[in-house]
């Protein structure tokens, strides 16, 4: 128990090496990964059950000096906030690489390594406490992905590849610029040069409110940027059309989670007076977020590109709970991180499956496929379902929960926001149809139904929506604590500000 | 508690054998699970109205906190009270008796065991949305409801009018549902809870009579916008103008579905909610003042097309939308007994009307186009006898089940002053007798226009007969029992307690005015039967062809349903693409943002083009260039 949060971290990164080492043939290399994966998925599964959910702060702790000269520790942690993101990623990390058996045809062995890689990049950053080792990961999860996308993508991929360095390039050089700037300022304030993520929070009240200002805002265009907020998102639609299967997963479950992780792990506690300012201006963002992207998602004619717009809508259900700054806007702001990575990662993997057996995306090349592919038109009704935040499914809970924190918070923004409830079922239906439904195109007379395979890596997620719609308890009471203590930490901040 | 349980549990169960094995193992027998399911429910729904209406038996009571927000704990929990019982006899009766139906109408479908298990999602929705004890719940089985619609008139999705149809009701749901999301955050802001035992408080609701809320800068008393919020998902799901037009193209799916959603359950749920709520709703007189309008309205908007259309199930259908309207407008005049007793006579007397559509349907291998039928009687009795009934019923004739609830409605819309409104719904009263009876005329009497069709015709089943006469009997009888005397029924008895808000202002109209409305509603049935029969039987067809010749502009304007689609899709549909499509994105997404990031692209690469002609790996050009370099220093140097 006391180092499994570096076990999980370098897990996959020994694995991959393994792999790397030993093995040779592409086919020997995949089991070799998806066994990985799995192995970590279990691991994370006693970090799950012995999580003290009473506890708010930081558990399962993990500190050394790194390099004590300027302050670098090897510092590990999980809180209410991080530990569900975790979670997710073991285990759409194992989902997307049995999802790619036979969808990655080409360089096998080299597409495991740097899944796994990724994974261990993506652990590594939710759970890093110290600001240079997190930027670090943070780095270290740009390649892989950088990879996945320009080497086994689609036919514009280096475009949709370089466009996605760019961005998020960009993005990560405003963190490290806030990042430098707090670690000096701290350092002049307490005479203590660190990185240390907490005790940089800790003096949150020295810091002065122009200085807050600018650190929220660098913060948070760099976050923005990954979320991806609008007019940020642009590299989505690309990356994700481009993506292989796997990569649009973890794009969608993991990645960009990374931004709204980044404000609640930063901007908010480090920053509270530029939070607390700027909350209306993100909020607005927020909403043009939601409506924004169901709009332009619902004249999409690519279905992945579809599913793209639809998470920058849903993610600004994210940033809006979040900044609504009470505990039922934040939990349904970290539960709807949750869902989406569910729900959007299944429908990514459901249209992977059906892109194997037809090799089109185009919706207008579908059409009534419903009635060949009876078990995949019934997982795919569901999860469009769950998508549109039908009750009993996990979205809907995390939708309410947001509104019902932004209805507190600032209600007039809440109800604009709430309009997304309709355009949601808009896109996903019309999509919905025109794939699945009305007369059977005669080229898909003879289309194989899901294979046990894809029903087995589509079964724990269908599960997990439902779980989440029925008992959310399960999945909230992590963040119970934790969240109390921001949102207590917040709220010590306004008065302050007074 | 236990009974409610098991009322849940019966179709949920059902649900999950047909849904998890019916495809592979259980095929024709899906049925048999289905009935078995929603029979349970049937058994404990009349267990509990019987518990009900002898013991005064009540539960509110909490199964597990479903959702904490922050502060606000939302329980799965469950009430059981005079109103909600009556409405699980409504859902469990038709319910029954449609899958009974079914069993006959069905057979041989493809998708046999998926209709039966559709059909189980959605008694468990309806259930879901009468027996919870909190707005949650409602809410819950609100949108349940709308999924379980989706998928039923969508059921034969290889149609592409089946397609659009179930899109458009589900889209159409969504935007009632809004507001209905608007008002439960109200409602969560204004009482910190969902429970209706904390909103419907009438100390609570007192405190906060005055309030106002503000919403976009425009001040608003809270309880108005909590209730039009509300009422909006009411429009929606109770098909009231200007949310109606989903409701007819609904018929796209099988005939027993729109028996039991259409017709007789889900789409009353609005009539329900606003009934539920009736402690909010009286006290918003803005609110109310719009659910009488939005109600007449609808009314005679249904009507009115009713009058003109061809196809059986979209006359049937109007005629719904009209009596819903008559339903919502009792709930704004504050006479929520009668809107509740409407709605559990009309679930019997429509229910029956469409089942036996659906039967007139089968003989005449699916063809609902009235002008082929005609003549039907002697081919199909069973049929022609019931459908008499339910038209009779539904004109307002008595002793029939329709009387008794639309008298009601209209006297106390009467004696609440509302003479408009009342106006209207008499003139709609005369213009549902005429078409329903229309509608008998053309396809059971006279002779026979389709002389192929009418040789092959044949009556149904006795699965599908059976229900039919069970229909009938209640159409005839539900009336005199629940509603005898008039405005002083047993089911005033039964409901008042829970119907009747704490303010409410009681109008009492003299014996003879009472009479006297009545013997005139009675005039009215009689005359629009009267004139349906000189139009479609003693002069058919020269009086109904003068007539369209006459009105012609009138006609065309209600065959087309008032041009309600072509005016959506030219003030909204079109546009909203249109700029989601040439705006949004392909000029903000495509040409202003990804420009200016491939300029941040471009720059760069453009620089490195114009640096590259520095390094070209030719001596002689950098000779040249030193060379030129040296002289310019060397005369910058010695001139200044």
């Amino acid at each position: 128990m006391q180092h499994i949060l570096s076990l999980l971290i370098f897990f996959p990164l020994a694995a991959a090496l393994f792999i790397l080492i030993f093995f040779r043939k592409g086919k020997s290399s995949m089991w070799a990964a998806f066994i990985a994966s799995v192995i970590e998925f279990i691991i994370s599964i006693p970090l799950m059950a012995n999580f003290d959910k009473s506890e708010a702060g930081m558990q399962f702790v993990e500190k050394a000096w790194w390099i004590k000269s300027i302050g670098v520790q090897y510092f590990l942690g999980v809180d209410g906030i991080s530990i569900l993101m975790v979670f997710l990623t073991t285990l759409l990390t194992m989902i997307a690489i049995l999802g790619s058996f036979t969808y990655i045809q080409k360089r096998q062995k080299e597409f495991y390594i740097a899944m796994l890689v990724l994974e261990t990049g993506m652990i590594g950053t939710f759970l890093a406490l110290d600001f240079f080792l997190f930027y670090i990961f943070w780095e270290a999860m740009l390649i892989p992905m950088y990879l996945i996308i320009g080497v086994w993508g689609g036919k514009r991929r280096v475009y949709a590849a370089v466009k996605f360095f760019i961005y998020t390039l960009a993005g990560s050089v405003l963190m490290m610029l806030a990042i430098i700037a707090l670690y000096y300022t701290h350092g002049q304030i307490t005479g203590n040069y660190t990185f240390d993520v907490l005790k940089i929070t800790e003096q949150y009240g020295m810091y002065t409110q122009g200085f807050q200002m600018v650190v929220f805002a660098v913060f948070f265009l760099g976050f923005a940027i990954k979320v991806p907020m609008f007019p940020l998102h642009t590299w989505l639609p690309d990356a994700h059309v481009e993506a292989p299967t796997a990569g649009s997963v973890i794009l969608a479950g993991v990645l960009l989670k990374m931004g709204t992780y980044g404000m609640l792990r930063f901007c908010l506690p480090m920053t509270p007076y530029a939070a607390i300012k700027l909350m209306p201006f993100v909020a607005a963002l927020s909403v043009i977020a939601i409506i924004y992207g169901a709009l332009v998602a619902m004249v999409q004619k690519d279905i992945k590109k579809l599913v793209a717009y639809s998470s920058v809508s849903h993610m600004g259900f994210v940033t809006l709970g979040i900044y609504a700054l009470n505990q039922a806007g934040i939990e349904g702001g970290i539960l709807q991180m949750f869902n989406h990575g569910i729900i959007t990662g299944a429908l990514f993997l459901l249209i992977g499956l059906i892109y194997e057996r037809t090799h089109t995306r185009e919706i207008a090349d579908y059409g009534g496929i419903a009635a060949s592919v009876p078990v995949y038109a019934t997982i795919f009704l569901v999860f469009t379902m769950a998508s549109i935040g039908l009750p009993s499914m996990g979205a809907f809970i995390g939708e309410f929960l947001v509104l019902v924190g932004a209805f507190a918070a600032f209600s007039d923004w809440a109800i604009l926001a709430a309009i997304g409830v309709i355009f949601s079922a808009v896109y996903m239906l019309w999509m919905f149809q025109r794939v699945l439904y009305q007369s059977l195109n005669k080229r898909w007379e003879n289309l194989a139904d899901m294979n046990l395979r894809e029903v087995i890596y589509i079964f724990p997620l269908l599960i997990i929506v439902f779980w989440v719609g029925m008992y959310p308890e399960t999945f909230q009471s992590y963040m119970h604590a934790s969240v109390i203590k921001l949102v207590e930490h917040m709220n010590t901040a306004a008065v302050a500000m007074q | 508690m236990i009974f409610a349980v098991l009322t849940l549990l019966g179709p949920l169960v059902a649900f999950l054998i047909n849904g998890l094995f019916g495809r592979r193992y259980i095929k024709t027998a899906a049925p048999a699970v289905a009935i078995a399911g929603v029979g349970v429910s049937f058994v404990c729904a009349l267990i509990l109205f019987y518990l009900v209406s002898t013991q005064g038996f009540t539960v509110d009571g909490t199964l597990y906190t479903w959702v904490i927000a922050g502060k606000l704990e939302v329980p799965f929990g469950i009430l059981v009270d005079p109103l909600s019982s009556i409405m699980l006899i409504v859902v469990t009766t038709i319910s029954l008796m449609v899958h009974i139906y079914s069993m006959g109408y069905m057979h041989g479908d493809k998708g046999y065991w998926r209709f039966f298990t559709y059909l189980s999602v959605f008694t468990l929705s309806m259930l879901v949305l009468v027996l919870g004890n909190n707005f949650f719940m409602l809410f819950v089985g609100w949108e349940m409801v709308g999924l379980s619609s989706y998928l039923l008139i969508g059921f034969w999705f290889f149609k592409k009018s089946a397609a659009d149809a179930c899109k458009k009701a589900f889209v159409m749901n969504r935007i009632g549902d809004f507001g209905f999301y608007i008002g439960l955050l109200l409602v969560i802001f204004t009482f910190r809870s969902l429970n209706y035992s904390d909103a419907f408080n009438a100390e609570a609701i007192h405190h906060i009579k005055e309030v106002t809320y503000t919403v976009f800068g425009m001040e608003f008393s809270l309880l108005d916008l909590m209730t039009f919020g509300l009422f909006c998902g009411a429009m929606g799901k109770s098909a009231q103008f200007p949310l109606h037009t989903w409701l007819p193209d609904a018929m796209e799916g099988p005939t027993p579905v729109s028996a039991l959603i259409h017709a007789a359950t889900m789409v009353t749920a609005g009539v329900y909610m606003v009934a539920r709520c009736n402690a909010l709703f009286a006290e918003a007189h803005m609110t109310s003042s719009f659910v009488i309008f939005a109600g007449a309205m609808t009314a005679f908007l249904g009507a009115s097309i009713g009058l003109t259309q061809y196809d059986l199930k979209r006359i049937l259908a109007y005629s719904t939308v009209s009596q819903l309207g008559y339903m919502i407008m009792a709930t704004g005049v504050g006479a929520y007994v009668s809107a509740i007793f409407h709605l559990f006579t009309h679930a019997m007397f429509k229910g029956l009307l469409f089942l036996c559509s659906g039967s007139v349907m089968h003989a005449m291998h699916d063809n609902l186009d009235v002008r082929v039928m005609g003549g039907l009687k002697k081919k199909m009795p069973v049929t022609r006898w019931t459908y008499l009934i339910g038209c009779i019923a539904i004109a307002g004739i008595p002793p029939l089940a329709g009387f008794w609830s639309k008298d009601e409605i209209l006297a106390f819309t009467f004696a609440g002053g509302h003479t408009l409104a009342w106006g209207v719904g008499t003139v709609v009263a005369a213009m549902t007798a005429f078409y329903m009876f229309r509608s008998y005329f053309l396809v059971f009497e006279g002779e026979p226009r389709d002389h192929h069709l009418h040789d092959h015709a044949h009556e149904s089943p006795w699965t599908m007969a059976g229900p039919l006469v069970f229909l009938a009997i209640l159409s005839v009888l539900v009336g005199m029992v629940f509603g005898y005397p008039l405005e002083a029924g047993y089911i005033h008895k039964f409901l008042g307690p829970v119907l009747t808000p704490a303010h409410a202002h009681e109008h009492h109209m003299s014996h003879s005015v009472a009479q006297a409305l009545m013997i005139l509603s009675i005039v009215v049935a009689v005359a629009g039967i009267t004139v349906a029969y000189l139009f479609y039987v003693k002069f058919y067809p020269v009086l109904p062809e003068k007539t369209v010749k006459t009105f012609k502009p009138v006609h065309k304007f209600l065959l087309n349903k008032w041009y309600f689609d072509e005016l959506y899709d030219f003030l909204f549909v079109h546009p909203i693409v249109m700029l989601s499509n040439v705006v949004l994105w392909r000029a903000i997404d495509v040409n202003v943002i990804d420009f200016i990031v491939n300029a941040f692209g471009r720059v760069p690469m453009w620089f490195g083009g114009v640096i590259r002609y520095v390094q070209t790996g030719r001596i002689q050009t950098y000779i040249f260039t030193m060379v030129v370099g040296v002289i310019a220093l060397v005369a910058l140097f010695y001139t200044v």
